[in-house]
Order: C-alpha cells, then structure tokens, then sequence
C-alpha cells in the first residue's frame, strides 16, 4: 500500500488526512497489542448487547466454561473447595430440608392412596379394567406427560439419542426411530404434494407424538394427554438449541453416538409432565397422623400418671389404714393389760384372801381343837352311860363340825381321837372295859348326832401304846385332835 | 459403538427376510413389507475392534409392477442385493436395481448375495452372468437362509468395504 513515494505523496493528495487515520487504523490491526487492547474495551458490552439480544452466548459459552472448570477442579481442586465451602452448608441443609419435606410429602401421597375415597375408586377400576393401580392413578391425575424423547439423524433415521422418563416402558428405540423415519417417507411419498411439507404430528388414543424437522435432525416427543401449545414451542426451541450447538457434529455425522453423550441435559428438559392436583399441597394426612399420634400419646401418659396417683392414694390409704388398725390394736393392747392388771390384783386380792382365809381357817381349828381337846366328858362311878342330847354333847358335836369343815378347807383329813378314862377304884379289868366302853359309847353318841364315823376313834386310855399323859385317874373321857 | 443403515433389496421371494431373521433384533412383524414397504431390524456386528450397530432396512421387493420407494434408501451406508439364482429373472432385477441405487445414492459398499445356496443344483445362472456380477467390483456372497451359512460374511463383506473406504 505504500508503494513509491511518488504514489504516497499523490495519495496524500487525493485522499488528505484520512489517508493517515486508515494507515493507523491498518497498523492497529495488524499489531496485536494494539489490536487485543482496542476489542478489550468493547469485549464486555458486546458479550452484553449480543446476550440480550438472542441469548445465544451462554449457549456457546457453556462447554467452553464447562471445560474451564473441568481443567480447574482437576488441577486444583482444594482451591475450588475453599470456593465453594461458604455455599456448601447451606446447599447441604437445603438440600436435606427438602428431603425431609419430600419424605412428609411421600408419607401423606402414600396415606392418601390407601385411605381416600377416591384412591379406592381407581382401585376398583384397575380392578376392572384388569390395569394396574399405578396405570389407572397416573391416568387419572395426569394432564400430560412427555414420556419419550428421540433425537434422530434426519438422513439416515438412525437414533442419535434417546431418554425415556420413569416409569415408562420403551422398546427398542433404534428400530423404532428408524420405523418412524420410514413411516414419515412412506407418508410423505404417499400424500405430500408439496415438496416441503413434514408430518408433524402422529396421535394414537390417548398418545401424540409431536416432531420438529430440523435441517439436520428430527426431535420427536411422545406425549401421554392433553397436549399443550407450549409443549410445540418448547420442542421447537430445544431443537434449535441442539443444531445449534452440535451443528459442525450432526453435519459429519457417520454412526458416531458417543459425540451426543452431552445433549442429555438438553433433551431431560423435554421431560416435562403436569398432574391435575398440585402438589404443593399441606400434607394434612401426614399432619393428622402426627397429631393422632401425639394426641395418643399424651393422653397415655395422662392415663399412665392418673393410674400413678391412684396407685399412691390406694397405698397411702391402705398405709393409714394400717395405722389405724395398728393404733387400733396398741388400744386393745392396753385395755387387755389393763385388764390383765385387773385379773392380777383380782388374783392377788383371791390369793390374800386365800392365806387370809387359810390363816383363819387355820386359826379356827387352832382355836376348836384347843376347846375340844380342852373338853372333857365325867361320868357316874362305874357308869358309861351316855345320851346324846346332853348339852355338852351337842356343843361338842358342834364343835367338831366347824373343825371338819375348816379342816375339809384345808384340804386335810381330821381324825379325833376319843380316850375313855376310869378311876383306880375297881379292878384294872373292869376299868379297862369301863374306860373302853364309855369311849364307844360317847363315839356313838357323836356319830348319832351327825359326825361321820370316820373322824372319830374310841380308845381306853390304859391301853398300852397310849402316851402316859393320856392316861388319867378320872371317871372322864379326853379328847385328841389330830391332823393328816 | 457405530450405528450404520444398511438396507436389504432384491426382487420378491429371493428370500431376504427369511435370510436374517435368525441373526437380528426384530420388533416389527413381516405384515409392514407389505404394507408400508419396509421392515426395519437391528443387528449387532463386530470388525476387528469396532463394534456396529446395523439398522437393517429390509425393503420390499421389486418387481415389474411395483418400484422401490427410493426414499428409504437416503442416508445409508451400504446395501445388500440378494439375488435367488434359481430364478434368473431375480437377477436381472438386481442389475436394475443396482443401477437405480447408483444414480440415485452414489457409489456405496454394496454385496451381492447369492441364496438358496443349499440348492445350488437348480441355479439357473449361466456363466456369463455369473461373471458379470463379479466384474461389478462388489463381493459376491453365497448364503443360505436354511443352513444359516454366509449371512455373518455378507456383513463382514459390506463393512470392510466402508472400513476401506475410510481407512
């Protein structure tokens, strides 16, 4: 562009001032510090405007940060977790405070499904229509769901992905998406007349398939329900995304599925679904039975300490009531010792009385046999005659009935001995049997006036073996008491 | 894992189906031949290391009334041409049907089998034509639907050809 000077100079004549502004303009491109220096001032507002516009940085930008942060954690993953450790805590306690709502949420569906009305109805319709519970329940609470996604090349009709969401049964979707294919030509060669026309949509009962043509790739959803427009934009929408960012991959497509291992993401977004009930519900059931629970439970425990306090008052009572019966037996206790002292003294007064009545008793026949043995009876020389209603016989059989009794008293067996004495004058023959008669005479005159024979004995007094002292020179008759 | 279109062309009752039936994925049952024209099963097949997944378009036959749809042909990797030499007519359709795959898709890795091998004293095919199919630079398979012989080889055939072509 230089060239000679002849052809600077004209230039500069031709062109002026402009001419030099295009030579630095020409010199900062072409020097790239200049050049980095000039797009870094404007590098942040276009990535702005460009992102506000379509938004397509991000879309382009993900790998590259995806890689960027690959590299990152690979090569420094302690300086990534110090990054990321103020946010972990919180993502963690989030992330279990959700687990634990879900747990209550699946709880309560659960209670729900075996206790509502209506849980028992599509019972007996699965029951009916030989289905499964499961099949009847999502039927009935389900708007729609996005059951399958296929990604598809569009000139081969080989599957290039496939994702299928849970609980659903998909056969093998590689015929299939080659089925499809050939079913879409088989309809295009029958029917189309224009050229460019594409089969958009295939429904089957209850079940829709909606497909997007892109230039590259066909993306199909198969749609359980009700379809909703929106569903045909998001379709659209991840259709262009995909040939967007695997543009330069689906154009040198030969077989490879590995290359489209990433696009996972993208197509999980399909799977979208919508439930007639919503399920930010309170879970009330679980609520319920919680409450229930705890309701039970309290009022256990007030059964648990009524039952506690009864058991208290019972043994207080029962304990008082042994005190009672305790006092009440010391009491008796003591009226019978009382009673006991009573019989003692009673007994001691019996026993005094006793010795008292024993010495009287004793002193009576103290007393009586001194006047009976002090008693003598005279007789008529050579006489032994006796009658017994003398008066001194009368007082003497008297006497000796006290004497038996107190001596009957004193448990001892009283025998009174009768001597007969006669007076020298007289042979000693006859007076032996004068002094033995008027003995028995006066024996018999004392048993006639009531005495028992056995008390009394008759002797003479001159009879050997009768003390000396017995012996008497009278006409009389002496008495001996004696005690056994 | 390569997943490659292959399909399966010849005239009527040269025995395409009954060929692989025994050696692939089938979901789909013989009544589409007839009506939509094309039945597609999987096959597995393994290459030195690499390991294919064959989509396998068996198309239904052509004959003097009915032309195969050329749309089912787009997009694929290679093609198999049975021929039953028991009738000489089938292989004339073969040539037509090769021509018409040439024009329309380009040049491909192409086999042509040569069934009913178990009955090979009534083949019909005359030594000029025999040597004619050679000539058309494409391997040609003897293969039995009833004595399962030649249907893995007419894989190996056909995908060594890509393998060459790309190597």
């Amino acid at each position: 562009m230089q060239g000679t000077p002849d052809i600077a100079q004209l230039r500069h004549l031709l062109f002026g001032k402009d001419y030099d502004a295009l030579l630095a303009l020409k010199s900062q491109i072409e020097n790239t510090e200049q050049y980095s220096a000039s797009v870094a001032s404007v590098i942040t507002e276009a990535l702005a405007k460009r992102e506000s516009q379509d938004g397509t940085i991000s879309t382009v930008l993900a790998p590259t940060i995806e890689h960027a942060l690959t590299h990152a954690i690979k090569s420094n993953p302690k300086h990534i977790a110090d990054v990321l450790y103020p946010v972990m805590g919180p993502a963690i306690r989030k992330s279990i405070q959700q687990a634990l709502n879900e747990a209550l949420a699946h709880f309560n569906q659960l209670l729900e499904q075996s206790l509502s009305l209506r849980s028992w109805k599509w019972r007996f319709d699965a029951w009916r229509t030989g289905q499964s519970y499961a099949q009847i329940a999502l039927l009935r609470t389900l708007i729609y769901q996005v059951e399958q996604v296929f990604l598809i090349h569009r000139e081969t009709g080989l599957l290039l992905h496939h994702i299928v969401s849970e609980n659903v049964i998909s056969k093998d979707p590689a015929i299939i998406s080659g089925m499809f294919t050939a079913i879409q030509d088989f309809i295009q060669d029958s029917f189309a007349v224009e050229g460019d026309s594409n089969l958009d949509t295939l429904r089957l009962g209850e079940l829709t398939v909606l497909i997007e043509h892109g230039p590259q790739a066909v993306l199909a959803l198969v749609v359980r329900g009700c379809v909703p427009s929106e569903l045909r934009t998001l379709l659209a929408e991840t259709s262009e995304t995909v040939h967007q960012q695997y543009a330069p991959i689906l154009k040198a497509y030969q077989g490879q599925n590995a290359d489209f291992i990433g696009i996972d993401p993208l197509l999980h977004d399909c799977l979208v679904k919508k439930h007639k009930i919503k399920e930010k519900r309170q879970p009330w059931l679980a609520y319920l039975l919680l409450i229930t629970i705890a309701c039970a439970l309290s009022w256990w425990a007030y059964q648990y300490q009524q039952t506690q306090a009864q058991l208290a008052e019972e043994a207080l009572q029962a304990k008082q009531a042994i005190i009672e019966q305790l006092q009440q037996q010391q009491t008796q206790q003591a009226a019978l010792q009382a009673s006991l002292q009573t019989l003692l003294d009673k007994q001691q007064q019996q026993t005094a009385q006793q010795a008292k009545q024993i010495t009287d008793n004793a002193n009576t026949i103290a007393t009586l046999t001194k006047q009976i043995e002090s008693t003598t009876h005279t007789f008529e020389k050579a006489k032994a005659t006796i009658t017994p209603d003398q008066p001194d016989i009368i007082a003497l059989s008297k006497q000796i009935v006290a004497l038996l009794q107190a001596a009957q008293q004193a448990d001892n067996i009283l025998q009174i001995m009768i001597l007969g004495n006669a007076d020298t004058s007289g042979t000693d023959d006859i007076n032996q049997h004068i002094a033995q008669q008027r003995a028995e005479n006066l024996r018999d005159a004392l048993i006639k006036s009531g005495i028992p024979a056995f008390v009394l004995v008759a002797y003479g007094s001159n009879q050997p073996g009768i003390p000396a002292t017995l012996q008497k020179n009278e006409r009389s008759i002496h008495y001996r008491v004696s005690l056994y | 894992m390569i997943q490659q279109k292959i399909c399966l062309l010849g005239s009527f009752s040269v025995g395409k189906t009954s060929l692989i039936r025994r050696y692939v994925d089938s979901l789909f049952s013989e009544k589409y031949l007839t009506t939509v024209g094309v039945k597609i099963d999987k096959k597995y097949q393994k290459v030195d290391d690499k390991e294919y997944t064959l989509m396998l378009w068996d198309i239904a036959g052509e004959d003097d009334f009915t032309s195969i749809r050329t749309a089912y042909l787009r997009g694929m990797a290679g093609y198999i041409i049975v021929i039953d030499p028991t009738r000489p007519h089938s292989y004339d359709t073969a040539l037509s049907i090769h021509d018409m795959v040439k024009s329309n898709a380009g040049a491909l890795p192409a086999v042509f089998a040569l069934n009913k091998a178990d009955l090979k004293q009534s083949w019909q095919l005359d030594p000029p034509r025999y040597q004619h199919l050679h000539q058309l630079g494409h391997p040609v398979v003897e293969t039995s639907a009833k004595q399962g012989q030649g249907v893995d080889d007419m894989f190996l055939q056909l995908l060594q050809q890509r393998e060459n072509s790309h190597g």
